[in-house]
């Protein structure tokens, strides 16, 4: 008896122990409160030395571009060093980030996403960056030893050259401000498997849809669900691909079923979360939504990865078990086949990939759309929406007035119109501004091949413009970059219509945004395993009730 | 009768043979699960991307289509940067810095623990059970729990600056919060506990200190107990991965493990898996290595400790 007693004293308090863990990152202010100072900065850009830390999450070897416009911001500020970092991953950045908060440690600038702002925003740790936008400040730059000697740089930046919905993006959190500002974007495109399109010239032109005589769909307008429907109509079977009528098992996959989820709640009109942190999919309109959905599960109209046991459809696209796939642009070349694949493999040979935007709802803003759900047709109020994805950077408060400011000019040079052209050719990603689709400034692409982001447009309109019939020889380098050409196109034209995801911390009631889109994706994956199990009779809102379980308690 | 024996020896040797199969054949069974990871690792360092990707997965490679640049690209160097000269992955900066991290934290461990684990053992003060208790309920917290406030107290300590941080802090502060382990206190103290009394009174006749008869009498006899203890603190300083992470500021000053998930990403955020690979393959070579040297002591401490590392 005594033992027990002892055994339980000594296991309440390992357990007051471990209460103890004290956290000092609550310390938070609600935004309302904050004001809108003018920021007063110094009448000479101070000449002290100056060592700016910058956490991102790219290894080592891959970060040369990155290193470049550091050493070229070093050049024009002599007196600053900018110490680059990699955190290993986004979770090991945000947790350290987390941590240094409550130690006064944290870099000086970070990337990061929305979530992860919204996070530090609520511990009061980052630079609220309106200040630095709006500041009319001009320096004359006195350093002779500088690149830049004897120019001006300004403080001030316009935002009207940045595309839009980024600009929501970041400036979400509460009270309306700037915390972060756009840096790697990626969107969704559509893949498109030309030469089966081809096969079915006439019957697809017969359902009114527009496409060339090799094959190619619109990449301006995007095609419409209804228009998916009757594509299936024609190049799906049921029983497998067939290769001698060219024909797909699948028409369409979506790589990510959590952004299908979000994207097309957003085509619906359909309630999903907001900024408060409120889970609002308890609606009849997403429970529509997810019926129609499910119907088109049933013919195979629309797959997800899970079908073949994949992440990503991107292989099941090459080998020919679906003729078109939604994936991100980041992942462009995955869709392509190329000698590299396993010959036997690919059903219809090295066949020409073409993008084209992600299917809509609506031909514009605000049109009706109506859909046969269950046999009963059912009309919506429809919205243009593609996802946009990808992180920002951040400066955080805790650091010196001089470099916050440098901070914000290095930030600013990372998202010049040139700068941001470059990074979006050398990694995939997307401009951050509107002018960078028009830059002349030139990247070394490889050590023979320099283009700007204007040519490399071009080279994918030369390409449609041609019909695919362009008489480059086999070694032409423009061939290399066709297909990441093609989708920064798509992505320009969808730009207008980018939404983003509201972005807040788990809260006392819900869980965090990042957790929301996980169980989103959950939500349509266990629609589409249960249709797969027991056909029409799978009630998807048990889906939705599971995901709303997950995700309020 | 003689017969019969020889019926008897049949039988037996019969029986011992369906056995022996069965024994091997469900060891081999075991053995083919075990090396199946590292088949697989090898496997893919030897692949390229599409190859990586397909479906079916490819199960073996034939030597021509092995793409050996995945290896040799990791010892191109650096182009531009702070880093320009160095090799793209700096295998042998890591390598360092993981075996001087398994070394302090083993010596520190073994130093705590058994001074701990005689005090627990062997003297007598007042509350001895209860602080043994209590500090086996901290067994019961979980290690994640404890990242919080090591991480406050290293910072309280000045280990973690980021923008002063010295390869000497960061080494303390990878090592210190780990050089004691209740569970190898408990551990030693169990064998420490089988030592005969009378050895230590003899001892105390002879006028021998208590520190001289830990040193002399007790660390050798239980020298089997602390071996098994190097080599799982060893192993277990080997894999750490979340708190060197967390408390270093500079990639010079990680170990292997942080290397090999970080070094590949790219900046779309997709992993280059045939170089990683080909970096797992590289690292475990030395600890393949190491085992075979060390097979009979590693063999024998995991079997008496009853658990993996």
């Amino acid at each position: 008896m005594k033992k027990f007693v002892l055994l339980l004293v000594t296991f309440v308090i390992a357990l007051a122990f471990a209460g103890c863990v004290n956290v000092g990152t609550t310390a938070s202010t609600t935004a309302g409160t904050q004001e809108t100072t003018t920021l007063q900065l110094a009448e000479e850009l101070p000449d002290e030395e100056v060592e700016i830390t910058f956490w991102h999450i790219y290894g080592t070897d891959k970060t040369a571009l990155l290193d470049q416009m550091i050493a070229e911001f070093e050049a024009m500020y002599p007196n600053v060093t900018i110490t680059d970092t990699s955190q290993t991953d986004y979770n090991t950045l945000r947790e350290k980030i987390n941590m240094g908060i409550s130690v006064d440690q944290v870099p000086t600038m970070a990337l990061g996403y929305p979530d992860h702002f919204a996070g530090y925003i609520e511990a009061d740790a980052v630079l609220k960056l309106d200040d630095y936008i709006n500041n009319t400040t001009e320096y004359e730059i006195t350093n002779s030893s500088s690149s830049i000697f004897g120019e001006t740089v300004t403080i001030g930046l316009d935002l009207d050259d940045f595309v839009a919905s980024y600009l929501e993006e970041n400036s979400q959190y509460e009270g309306g401000y700037y915390y972060s500002l756009p840096f790697s974007k990626s969107t969704e495109t559509m893949a498109v498997n030309v030469d089966v399109l081809k096969a079915h010239l006439t019957e697809i032109r017969a359902a009114g849809i527009t496409i060339s005589d090799n094959g190619f769909l619109s990449h301006d307008v995007p095609l419409t669900y209804a228009q998916i429907e009757a594509l299936a109509d024609i190049i799906v079977d049921t029983n497998g691909t067939n290769t001698t009528t060219s024909k797909c098992e699948y028409l369409l996959n979506y790589d990510s079923s959590g952004n299908m989820f979000i994207n097309m709640s957003r085509q619906w009109n359909a309630p999903y979360t907001n900024t408060d942190g409120e889970i609002l999919i308890d609606n009849d309109t997403t429970k529509s939504m997810l019926q129609y959905v499910q119907d088109l599960f049933l013919n195979n109209t629309l797959a997800l990865p899970i079908a073949w046991d994949q992440s990503y459809g991107s292989t099941n696209f090459k080998y020919g078990d679906v003729c078109m796939s939604v994936g991100s642009t980041a992942g462009v070349n995955y869709n392509i086949p190329t000698d590299a694949d396993t010959q036997e493999n690919l059903q219809f040979g090295q066949f020409q990939v073409d993008f084209v935007p992600v299917p809509q709802f609506v031909a514009t803003e605000g049109d009706s759309f109506t859909v046969s759900i269950d046999g009963t047709d059912s009309t919506f109020t429809g919205s243009l929406s593609a996802v946009q994805q990808g992180p920002n950077i951040g400066i955080f408060s805790s650091a010196s007035s001089a470099e916050k400011l440098y901070a914000w000019l290095f930030l600013k040079y990372l998202i010049e119109t040139d700068n941001t052209a470059k990074w979006a050719m050398n990694t995939g990603y997307l401009p951050a501004r509107l002018s960078s689709y028009s830059s002349e400034a030139a990247i070394d692409l490889t050590a023979s091949y320099s283009t700007n982001y204007a040519d490399f447009l071009q080279i994918a309109k030369d390409f449609w413009d041609a019909d695919g019939e362009v008489t480059w020889a086999t070694t032409d380098v423009r061939w290399n970059y066709l297909y990441s050409s093609m989708v920064a196109n798509i992505a320009q034209s969808q730009n207008t219509y980018y939404q983003y995801d509201p972005a807040f911390a788990a809260g006392t009631n819900s869980a965090g945004s990042a957790t929301a889109r996980v169980e989103a994706g959950y939500c349509l994956e266990n629609i589409y395993i249960g249709t797969l199990a027991s056909g029409s009779s799978y009630n998807p809102n048990t889906a939705l009730n599971t995901m709303l379980n997950q995700l309020t308690w | 009768m003689a017969e019969i024996f020889v019926e008897n020896e049949k039988a037996y040797k019969r029986r011992r043979l369906i056995s022996n199969i069965v024994t091997f054949g469900f060891l081999s069974l075991v053995a083919i699960g075990i090396l199946i990871p590292f088949y697989w690792m090898i496997l893919t360092s030897l692949k390229s991307i599409q190859e990586i990707e397909s479906v079916p997965p490819i199960l073996w490679l034939n030597f021509s289509d092995w793409k050996i640049t995945n290896y040799t690209d990791l010892f191109l160097t650096v182009q531009s940067g702070e880093r320009a000269g160095e090799p793209l992955f700096p295998f042998f900066t890591y390598m360092k810095n993981t075996v001087l991290i398994s070394f302090l934290t083993t010596l520190g461990t073994i130093i705590t623990t058994i001074l701990a684990a005689f005090a627990f053992a062997r003297l007598n003060f007042k509350g001895k059970d209860t602080l043994f208790a209590v500090l086996l309920a901290t067994m019961m917290v979980p290690g994640e729990i404890f990242i919080l406030t090591n991480f406050l107290t290293i910072n309280q300590f000045g280990w973690y600056d980021i923008l002063t941080q010295t390869y000497t802090e960061a080494v303390l502060a990878m090592t210190i919060p780990f050089m004691i382990s209740v569970f190898y206190v408990f551990y030693l103290r169990q064998t420490f506990r089988k030592i005969p009394d009378e050895l230590y009174f003899a001892a105390k006749v002879d006028g021998t200190s208590d520190f001289k008869y830990l040193l002399k009498i007790m660390i050798p006899i239980a020298m089997p107990t602390i071996v098994t203890i190097i080599i799982l603190n060893s192993m277990g300083a080997w894999s750490a991965y979340i708190w060197p992470a967390m408390v270093t500021t500079q990639d010079k000053y990680r170990l292997v493990s942080n290397g090999l998930r970080g070094a590949f990403t790219d900046t779309t955020g997709r992993t280059d898996y045939g170089q990683q690979m080909a970096a797992a393959t590289l690292v475990t070579v030395p600890l393949i290595i190491l085992f075979f040297t060390f097979r009979k002591q590693i063999m024998r401490g995991v079997g008496r400790s009853g658990i993996k590392g």
